[in-house]
């Protein structure tokens, strides 16, 4: 047993690592989370979407924590175990609901004349945002940012970081009724012409504008464009159709405006995930 | 014992995962301890939301005022009052009047929309008025609303 100190075997981190790691995470929670504590539809909707629609949103953020957090890096990641990333999504969360808390308090949001269903409400719908802000904070600011085995080369992850992106730009947008407004006066033309600028937008700043970061590839540009960027496009349509469901802003609309409200989404959250694989 | 063999195989990687006997913990126990915070937070979060959606049916919104004080400010009369939401979905937009109505007759109105209430909770206004609605019978009521 004693040679299982091989290099793959993961190395706990000291106290004072822990500390920092815990301290950036508050600092990225509050840099990502600060818009949308500062948005009144999100207060809004944390006391008036149903219950069991608030708990799918927390339930379903968890296992998004721990797979964040083993495919950003969250700590070196030679040698960890889903045990850990799952210790990880959960400090995450606790450090969103603290931020969320805190600065709720600090606004006079959460105070003695809500009701406990008013107050769970607040905490559940924002501190989904808030942890995601903490899990990549600790990911991404650190000195240890190594990515690890798990880091962002393969096909899946690069997804992942795509949808992640996608929701990190497109959230502070999502909650407000100027998406619906746009959609109902852009109409489909316009819907379409925006689908395509997303696109040409993305590929252009991984493949062709000369960001820092820029991905140079072996592969042919069509199969570039198909599996990266319109790959990408789709991962973010998706994420922004279920960040409008979540909010309700799908719900009673026709079919048509709801795929004009998602285009319209998309375009954040398009270049976000575009911005992701560059960034982080 | 196959510990001594390289670990970086997926075989390796799954027993690490899995198996309490070679488990070896990169998470130390103040990180452990940090995350069971966490689960607690999401746990009671969780139930709290599921207990209420258990507890709430998804009705109506159902509303009623009560008022409660009239106090006078100059030549004005503000009686302070609350519209409650008794039904299982929220309301927004919702109108509140009042009618001061003295020996059978309407004498003053006024009116006032709250932006949202609720299911469960109650949110407060204020109606202004001209007359003394203690002069006759003040009469305060939802008239309209919007569900969420």
């Amino acid at each position: 047993m004693t040679q299982k100190t091989d290099a793959a075997t993961a190395r706990a981190p000291t106290s004072r690592e822990l500390l920092l790691g815990v301290g950036r995470a508050f600092g990225g929670s509050l840099l990502f989370v600060l818009p949308i504590l500062m948005t009144m539809e999100m207060w809004r909707f944390g006391m008036v979407l149903p219950p069991l629609r608030l708990a799918v949103w927390v339930g379903g953020a968890l296992p998004l924590l721990a797979v964040l957090a083993r495919s950003l890096g969250f700590r070196d990641t030679a040698g960890m175990s889903w045990r850990d990333y799952i210790a990880d999504g959960f400090v995450a969360y606790g450090v969103g609901v603290i931020t969320t808390v805190v600065v709720l308090v600090l606004f006079d949001l959460l105070n003695s004349d809500r009701s406990l269903s008013e107050m769970v409400g607040l905490i559940a719908v924002e501190s989904v945002p808030a942890s995601i802000g903490a899990v990549i904070a600790r990911g991404q600011f650190g000195a240890a940012a190594a990515k690890g085995a798990a880091g962002s080369s393969s096909y899946p992850a690069e997804i992942l970081l795509m949808a992640v992106g996608a929701a990190v730009f497109s959230f502070n947008v999502a909650p407000t009724e100027e998406v619906l407004l746009i959609a109902t006066v852009a109409g489909p033309v316009r819907g379409i012409l925006l689908a395509l600028l997303t696109m040409a937008v993305m590929h252009a700043v991984v493949y062709l504008v000369g960001f820092r970061g820029e991905h140079r590839s072996e592969a042919s540009g069509w199969s570039v464009f198909i599996g990266y960027t319109v790959a990408g496009y789709a991962t973010a349509l998706l994420v922004s159709l279920g960040l409008l469901w979540m909010f309700g802003r799908t719900d009673q609309m026709p079919v048509g405006v709801v795929a004009i409200e998602t285009v319209v989404l998309g375009l954040p959250a398009g270049v976000g995930a575009a911005a992701a694989r560059l960034i982080l | 014992m196959t510990s001594d063999e390289p670990s970086d195989t997926a075989e390796a990687d799954q027993r690490r995962d899995w198996d309490p006997v070679t488990f070896d913990s990169a998470t130390p126990p103040a990180e452990w301890a940090l995350a069971a915070i966490g689960a607690v937070f999401a746990c009671v979060i969780i139930a709290l939301l599921v207990v209420q959606a258990l507890a709430r049916p998804d009705t109506l919104p159902q509303l009623s005022t009560q008022t409660t004080r009239v106090t006078e400010r100059g030549d004005q009369y503000v009686v302070v009052g609350e519209v409650t939401n008794t039904g299982g979905t929220a309301a927004s937009n919702v109108q509140v009047e009042g009618r001061v109505i003295v020996d059978g007759s309407q004498v003053d109105q006024a009116g006032v929309q709250v932006d949202y209430v609720p299911a469960g909770a109650s949110e407060s206004f204020i109606l202004v008025f001209s007359r003394d609605p203690t002069d006759g019978r003040l009469v305060v009521a939802p008239t309209g609303f919007i569900e969420d």
